[in-house]
């Protein structure tokens, strides 16, 4: 290979690498990094975006082993992630997320934590699911049914209506994500209410009702019976970010 | 009658539009997470080429390398990398002189048994505890098995189990083929780090991207209600959960809380089997354990694992 060809070759790499650097750049400076990943690894996509800078820049020394030619096929796989992010940009992930991953049936919670945390998710005889709580509480709700049945509770979620769920249950749903979003899974609680029921996948929704037992005794789960709800205009982040 | 073939028409776009985008925030989101984690794998795999002797790497494990494969599963802890990151360290340390059954075992050790997937497993089985134990302990014994294996291996047939043996072409045998030259200067050795880091990024990042793309059409367009078959046959449970973690991909750090979501369906040992086969093989690393390592040695190892997982898994649900 001639010696021009070994160079256009090593500008197509930094130009590649660039173009990357290009995207978590844009990405982190406007945001949309938030709806992919856990806050705490925002500060390491700036690293990447340093360490690929860096890389980048070493391509266009002249040096044995950067002598070496990536076929063009390899650089245009590299190229796939930003032709994505411009032809079908990243959106926030709502219902259909249960197709894949699932309603989490499970998670840690412990109760003197709970109820050591400054966070006033308990106002009287009312639950307040605010995203600080959100996970120990939904943990607490499944892991405690009996303790909190007769509760009143209040949240904002998303409905995930049918699936399986009698006509007048919808379930009111955030989505939890301890890395990235496509690990997302879905954790809310059962809500009744017949015209809340009809209301359509990822429909933003603030409820109140009372917690009610229900199931047999080798499944109890706790059933929000609806006293009122309202739907938001807005849509909110669907995400709860736990460690 | 043209205005509702147009409408469906219309409908069916923007059921793609969305579909798509679902596709591109799970690939992006899966690529930029991962991506710390190669750029530091492929940065200590120059570090080491460039830094680091054959005679020093030997030196830094026991000599015996029985002992060293049940002490490598405990490097995690100190250097905790995830399922694709291994690879290129692995690999690196194979080709600095490192028994392969060593290394071997580093890799598949390595993304379980290291503190993040314990404390996610903690959080996400918290009902049933004995998981984080199962998931620790079994791939603590299936990867030192794996390495002991190997190591009997290479006693009967050296050639089995020899890296150098591999001629698998582009940077690999180009690095191996030409030693790097050792520059006094510290700065020029830091500029041959750069270099082996990046050309090992385009090398072993190719096989990343295309791993997490399929991974990602796997979660938009196969839906997970397909599994449910499966979960009254517990052979059958364990094999299913198995496949689907190698499809699904989910890194090591989060998949205990997707495999929560499957605590009322399926049996405890095909969970397990999902937690231990998933970090050791899926859909991302075998594609780039296909280029770091000899073909043939990858398909016996992908064999020895998933009837490792599957035995742990059947045992699992017996004792569980």
């Amino acid at each position: 290979m001639n010696e021009q060809a070994i160079g256009t070759n090593a500008w197509l790499r930094c130009c590649v690498l660039l173009a990357l650097v290009f995207l978590l750049a844009i990405y982190l400076a406007v945001g949309t990094m938030r709806i992919l990943l856990h806050p705490d690894l925002l500060v390491w996509q700036w690293v990447s975006a340093g360490v690929l800078f860096v890389f980048s820049t070493v391509q266009i020394f002249s040096s044995p082993l950067a002598n070496q030619r990536t076929p063009l096929w390899v650089l245009l796989v590299f190229l796939v992630p930003v032709a994505l992010a411009v032809a079908a940009p990243p959106t926030k992930l709502g219902a259909d997320v249960l197709d894949r991953h699932g309603y989490t049936t499970a998670g840690r919670v412990d109760p003197s934590a709970l109820f050591d945390r400054e966070v006033d998710w308990l106002v009287g005889d009312t639950i307040v699911l605010h995203d600080e709580s959100f996970f120990e509480v939904i943990a607490a709700l499944q892991q405690y049914p009996r303790e909190f049945r007769g509760y009143q509770l209040e949240m904002i979620g998303f409905t995930v209506p049918g699936r399986g769920l009698p006509d007048n249950q919808t379930v009111i749903a955030r989505l939890l994500v301890s890395c990235h979003v496509g690990c997302a899974i879905l954790a809310g609680i059962t809500a009744q209410h017949s015209e809340l029921a009809a209301l359509p996948d990822d429909r933003w929704v603030s409820v109140r009702g009372k917690l009610r037992l229900a199931g047999g005794a080798d499944r109890e789960e706790l059933i929000l019976d609806v006293d009122s709800y309202s739907e938001l205009d807005t849509e909110r982040d669907p995400y709860v970010f736990i460690r | 009658m043209p205005g509702q073939v147009w409408q469906t028409l219309a409908a069916l776009w923007r059921r793609q539009s969305t579909l798509m985008q679902v596709f591109t925030t799970i690939f992006l989101s899966t690529f930029f997470s991962a991506l710390p984690y190669l750029l530091i794998a492929v940065t200590t795999s120059g570090f080491i080429e460039v830094f680091l002797s054959r005679d020093a790497v030997r030196k830094l494990l026991p000599r015996n390398p029985v002992i060293a494969v049940f002490l490598v599963p405990f490097f995690g802890f100190f250097l905790p990398l995830c399922e694709c990151g291994v690879i290129p360290v692995a690999s690196r340390l194979a080709r600095k002189g490192v028994p392969l059954a060593v290394a071997v075992v580093f890799m598949l050790s390595n993304p379980i048994l290291n503190p993040f997937p314990f404390l996610s497993t903690r959080t996400a089985f918290a009902f049933f505890p004995q998981m984080v134990t199962w998931r620790m302990g079994g791939a603590y014994v299936i990867a030192v098995s794996i390495g002991l294996l190997l190591l009997l291996i290479g006693k009967v047939d050296p050639s089995l189990v020899h890296i150098r043996s591999y001629r698998g072409g582009g940077l690999w045998s180009v690095l191996d083929a030409s030693p790097v030259s050792r520059p006094p200067n510290l700065l020029h050795r830091l500029a041959q780090v750069i270099t082996h880091a990046s050309m090992e990024f385009f090398f072993v990042g190719r096989f990343f991207i295309i791993g997490s793309l399929a991974a990602a059409a796997v979660q938009t367009f196969v839906p997970r209600d397909i599994l449910g078959a499966l979960a009254a046959n517990e052979p059958m449970a364990v094999g299913g959960m198995m496949s689907f973690a190698f499809l699904l991909s989910v890194c090591s750090e989060a998949d205990a809380f997707v495999a929560a979501t499957f605590i009322r369906t399926f049996p405890p040992g095909a969970l397990l089997a999902f937690l231990l086969f998933g970090p050791m093989v899926d859909i991302k690393n075998l594609l780039m354990m296909l280029i770091a390592f000899p073909k043939g040695l990858v398909v016996r190892l992908v064999i020895l694992i998933a009837t490792f997982v599957f035995s742990v898994g059947l045992a699992a649900n017996m004792w569980m």
